[in-house]
């Protein structure tokens, strides 16, 4: 009954989100849902498939989360069109991708996001790869629950207040102790093949 | 503090301006502390990748999106349904079109004249079978109308009454006559038959569902026009 559908406004979205716990991750599904047309929309506006599409919208929708938790987002624009934001770039970046043969998109956070020096940026540019990524991936899956889960909550963009709470740590010191004491085992691991 | 909680601050941007260009200095100077950093990113990125695959799986989990066909594809398919319903409407139309002919012409050919002996007594359905003859339709009608003011079961009166109206293409009043012969005693009663007629003539809303019903009921009760009926009918 699509009549009935329930939309949630701009406002129940941020507040769930921030929320925490299972209201976040209804609202984290509500914005996905509420604006999945955009897929179809892509598929034919930008000629890319329906797969890259879906993978560009959850990357957008991912980081539109992201923003929300973390105060980034401001309100200054309604969700759609952030979010419409985001998600264009991101079928560009498939289009360029597409068009010039280069080996994947960037998905995530780009070096070029920070304002750092042009130099530092170079440096750390020549260091990062997608095959690194990937090798990095792997290596997560080998660390224990407690890490893989503490690290997945760091990546998915949750404070380390969140974490604490999530995860039932005695305060947000001790989660931010214990996460980086978990980087430092996956930096083992990796290190170490 | 320990070099990946230096390398957090400077990527989340906590660093004062000064202790940032410091500690950029050194990534750029120190291979080991560049390769930290950018061990930190990777590995934010590889849990961040892993996040998003998993929420992918949990978000696609509902149907999947399906693309826009392209608008060549609906234009297409819209001129093919608008053909279609071309084709559908002239085929109905012409069918239509056929039974409204063929009625019309079995009345023009029927109706033309009013027999004499169609009347028998009474002198003023005489005169106004003389006048239908002479194509004084309309006159017709009123002597007919003014008989069954007198003589409201008068079934020759109400039979020439409505083929007078019918002739004059009006149908309403044609129907009007015809149903109520067809309630009353008459034994071969042909009301039945000629309302069917007049109803395909006039071809309102229900018309058509309805004159099929009369002449379905001509052909059951074997009523005059049972011949003709049996063969619209097929």
């Amino acid at each position: 009954m699509i009549f009935f559908k329930r939309t949630l406004s701009d406002a129940d979205l941020i507040a769930g989100i921030r929320a925490g716990g299972l209201n976040r991750r209804n609202c984290e599904n509500g914005l996905y849902n509420q604006f999945r047309y955009l897929i179809r929309e892509a598929t034919f506006k930008h000629k890319l498939l329906p797969d890259e599409c879906s993978t560009a919208y959850s990357d957008a929708v991912l980081t539109v989360i992201e923003h929300i938790s973390s105060h980034r987002y401001e309100g200054r624009s309604g969700l759609k069109t952030y979010l419409y934001q985001i998600f264009y770039n991101k079928c560009v970046d498939f289009v360029r991708k597409n068009s010039t043969n280069r080996e994947s998109v960037h998905q995530g956070h780009s070096l070029e996001d920070l304002s750092i020096a042009d130099e530092t940026r170079t440096v750390l540019q020549k260091l990062i790869s997608d095959g690194e990524v990937n090798y990095l991936r792997q290596q997560l899956t080998r660390l224990g629950d407690k890490c893989q889960q503490m690290l997945l909550a760091w990546g998915e963009g949750f404070s380390d207040e969140e974490i604490a709470r999530n995860l039932e740590y005695q305060s947000s010191a001790v989660a931010k102790t214990s996460r980086l004491r978990c980087l430092e085992k996956l930096r083992t691991l990796y290190r170490k093949p | 503090m320990n070099d990946l909680e230096q390398i957090e601050r400077f990527f989340q941007g906590a660093m004062s301006s000064t202790e940032q260009a410091s500690f950029e200095e050194q990534i750029q100077q120190n291979p080991e502390l560049a390769s930290a950093a950018a061990f930190y990113w990777q590995a934010h990125q590889a849990a961040r990748l892993e996040v998003l695959a998993e929420k992918r799986k949990q978000w696609e989990k509902t149907t999947p999106v399906k693309p826009l066909r392209k608008p060549g594809l609906s234009i297409a398919a819209g001129v093919a349904a608008v053909a279609l319903l071309a084709v559908i409407w002239l085929f109905w139309n012409r069918n239509h079109a056929s039974l409204n002919d063929e009625v019309l012409a079995y009345s023009t050919r029927n109706f033309r004249q009013l027999s004499l002996t169609m009347g028998n007594s009474t002198g003023s359905l005489q005169e106004g079978i003389t006048l239908y003859n002479q194509g004084k339709i309309k006159q017709a009608e009123q002597v007919f109308e003014a008989r069954l003011t007198h003589a409201p079961q008068d079934t020759e009166a109400l039979k020439f009454a409505g083929i007078a109206a019918m002739r004059l293409k009006k149908y309403d009043e044609a129907i009007r006559h015809f149903q109520h012969l067809s309630n009353t005693g008459l034994y071969e009663n042909p009301g039945p038959f000629y309302e069917a007629l007049a109803r395909i003539q006039r071809n309102q809303a229900d018309d058509r569902t309805l004159a099929q019903q009369l002449l379905k009921r001509v052909v059951q009760e074997n009523l005059p026009g049972k011949t003709q009926a049996a063969e619209w009918l097929n």
